[in-house]
């Protein structure tokens, strides 16, 4: 089970984050920190599921206490979006996931991974993986 | 003529797509849409087309571009607002307390390019700080152009020779000289190669560093165990690194090496004197740790016929001082005046190895009595490293340093080393020194704030700034 998660770093640590504090870890997910939830865009989600992950996460600030005021927001919009082009790609919808937990959120991490690891498993292994043979003959 | 040293840089593009600073924030649902004069399409630095089209590709890992310039011309000129700079998180958890993200950057763009950093912006500070911070180097010379370091006609020569010298020289009645004198080895640039102190290690980064070192003609420092065959063929440009005990095992070794370093322990001047046996030429060099009593010990080993010192710091340049710590420079400092004061110092080298992080802490050192250095860890940076100590947790190591080719390891770390060695030749322009081997001990080119603060204001506090 692969999931990909992308975290919102003022999301993780609270939004006075230049301090000491501890890098958030959760085994088993592959964890790309962005400054804010807004960076994702459907591209980078849809190449997560390419590259062979069964599920995505997408952790975001809550709305009213995002950095970048409306980044949350937006993150959301687009999370929607993406969930239509999977429908459409055939791609069950539900692999996507945005979670909106109380910040600062690192020690959640690894609860909010067991969750979404729930949620997959009721599922089969998703379909989207391109295999090397296939990336081959694709890049040539 | 002899032809001017010089070495030879190439552009080398890292293998992996780096850790970058800053990045634009798109908020592209706030876009006016007609706006005829989208700033997008005006960046100098073309990040964003950059950007769509590195996305793009298909044999990419899931990697974000971070490489925007900083310019905020794209931020202050949208119409809507829509664009917001911000900064990679992954650039804040580079490196340490010590190794600054900062520092690691321009490690990297000097190991891609060979160029000197520039920022073009000024400096806004801070002016002091702990660690090399804190002291300051003579500049009084800038002036004079022909001392340029780099661009000016009289030459600067960088060149540093290991081992004993002798202070005195005996000729027989035919005036032939009588007198021995002991090995010693010039290198055109005052730094051998340090193993680094963690790293994932394979032959391909031993035989990257030992390539640059034949090709710069200084040397590399590695873990007997570390050289095998394939190694081997780089003998004469690397100095094994043993432990007393193994002087016999690695006799092969010291027959074709120029250098053998020994590490510090009750028989290492017997291990010493074992290796001037088995090889007359090379020159034994005892590696200690320092730590309080070091300029005891470094008088010490001087006095029992030390050609050389290693003396090594951690990778933060601390040095464990009874109960507390204390920095390199401070210690070195207290070396050198050790050996000057027991008429010894010319008599040895010392190399310094520890928290050497930038071109300035070469100087800095240098000045504060070591001859040469040992440089480790920025040379395994310059190969891309991120200092995330993968490697020391069993994990995969992200830029997979193992299997770096050696031929473009070699030149990522030449590039740094040219780099290196321009902004040294721009310090010593500065001081209008035309030789390296001048600014040893010359405490009088520098300033130390502990010495200024306890000058002005012990005598109004009674309390001695440390």
């Amino acid at each position: 089970m692969e999931i990909t998660a992308f975290c919102c770093h003022n999301s993780l640590y609270g939004h006075n984050a230049d301090g000491e504090v501890r890098r958030a870890d959760a085994p088993g997910i592959r964890k790309i920190e962005l400054p804010c939830s807004s960076r994702v865009d459907p591209i980078h989600i849809l190449k997560a599921f390419e590259n062979g992950a069964d599920g995505v996460i997408v952790i975001a600030c809550p709305e009213n206490l995002c950095m970048m005021q409306k980044g949350s927001k937006l993150a959301a919009k687009r999370i929607a979006y993406t969930r239509q082009l999977l429908e459409e790609a055939g791609v069950n919808p539900e692999r996507l996931m945005l979670f909106r937990p109380d910040v600062p959120s690192a020690l959640k991490l690894a609860d909010i991974a067991a969750e979404a690891k729930a949620v997959l498993d009721r599922m089969q292994p998703a379909p989207v993986a391109i295999s090397q043979e296939t990336l081959r003959l694709k890049v040539g | 003529m002899p032809k001017k040293y010089h070495i030879h840089i190439e552009p080398a593009p890292p293998r992996f797509t780096p850790v970058g600073k800053y990045c634009i924030l798109d908020l592209y649902e706030e876009c006016a849409r007609g706006c005829r004069n989208c700033v997008k399409r005006k960046c100098v630095y073309n990040i964003h087309d950059k950007e769509a089209e590195f996305v793009s590709h298909l044999d990419r890992p899931i990697e974000f571009m971070n490489e925007c310039m900083n310019c905020l011309m794209c931020v202050q000129n949208c119409t809507r607002g829509a664009l917001t700079r911000v900064v990679n998180p992954e650039y804040k958890w580079l490196g340490d307390e010590y190794w600054k993200p900062e520092q690691i950057l321009s490690i990297w763009k000097q190991a891609t390019t060979g160029n000197i950093p520039v920022s073009g912006a000024g400096y806004g500070g801070p002016f002091s700080g702990p660690g090399f911070d804190s002291m300051w180097t003579d500049m009084s010379e800038i002036v004079r152009p022909t001392r340029d370091g780099i661009h000016g006609r009289e030459y600067i020569c960088t060149s540093v020779d290991i081992g004993a010298k002798l202070s005195s020289l005996g000729f027989d009645a035919e005036n032939n000289l009588a007198t021995e004198p002991p090995p010693l080895v010039e290198i055109p640039v005052p730094f051998l190669i340090e193993q680094p102190p963690f790293g994932d290690f394979s032959e391909n980064v031993f035989e990257s560093l030992a390539l640059a070192a034949r090709k710069m003609g200084t040397f590399t420092i590695l873990s007997a165990k570390h050289i095998s065959n394939r190694l081997a063929q780089y003998i004469d440009c690397i100095v094994p690194c043993l432990t007393a005990g193994e002087v016999e095992k690695y006799a092969p070794l010291i027959r074709g090496a120029k250098m053998v370093e020994i590490a510090d322990g009750p028989d290492v001047m017997q291990a010493a004197r074992r290796v001037k046996e088995i090889n007359g030429g090379a020159i034994a060099i005892v590696r200690t740790q320092l730590g309080r009593d070091s300029d005891k010990r470094a008088s010490q080993l001087t006095a029992e016929g030390a050609e050389a010192l290693h003396l090594c710091a951690d990778s933060h340049g601390n040095v464990p001082d009874g109960d507390g710590q204390t920095f390199i420079k401070d210690a070195f400092r207290r070396i050198h005046n050790r050996l000057v004061q027991d008429a010894l110092r010319d008599r040895v080298t010392l190399i310094a190895t520890g928290g050497i992080s930038m071109a300035e802490h070469m100087a800095k050192i240098i000045i504060n009595g070591a001859d040469c250095i040992a440089i480790g860890l920025p040379f395994l940076i310059a190969m891309e490293c991120r200092m995330c100590r993968n490697c020391e947790k069993g994990l995969d190591c992200p830029v997979k340093m193992a299997e770096i080719p050696p031929a473009y390891g070699a030149t990522r770390v030449m590039n740094l080393a040219a780099a290196w060695r321009n902004q040294l030749l721009e310090v010593l322009g500065a001081m209008g020194l035309r030789e390296v081997r001048r600014l040893r001990g010359e405490f009088g080119r520098a300033m130390f704030r502990e010495d200024l603060e306890n000058a002005t204001f012990i005598k109004l506090f009674s309390k001695k700034v440390s």
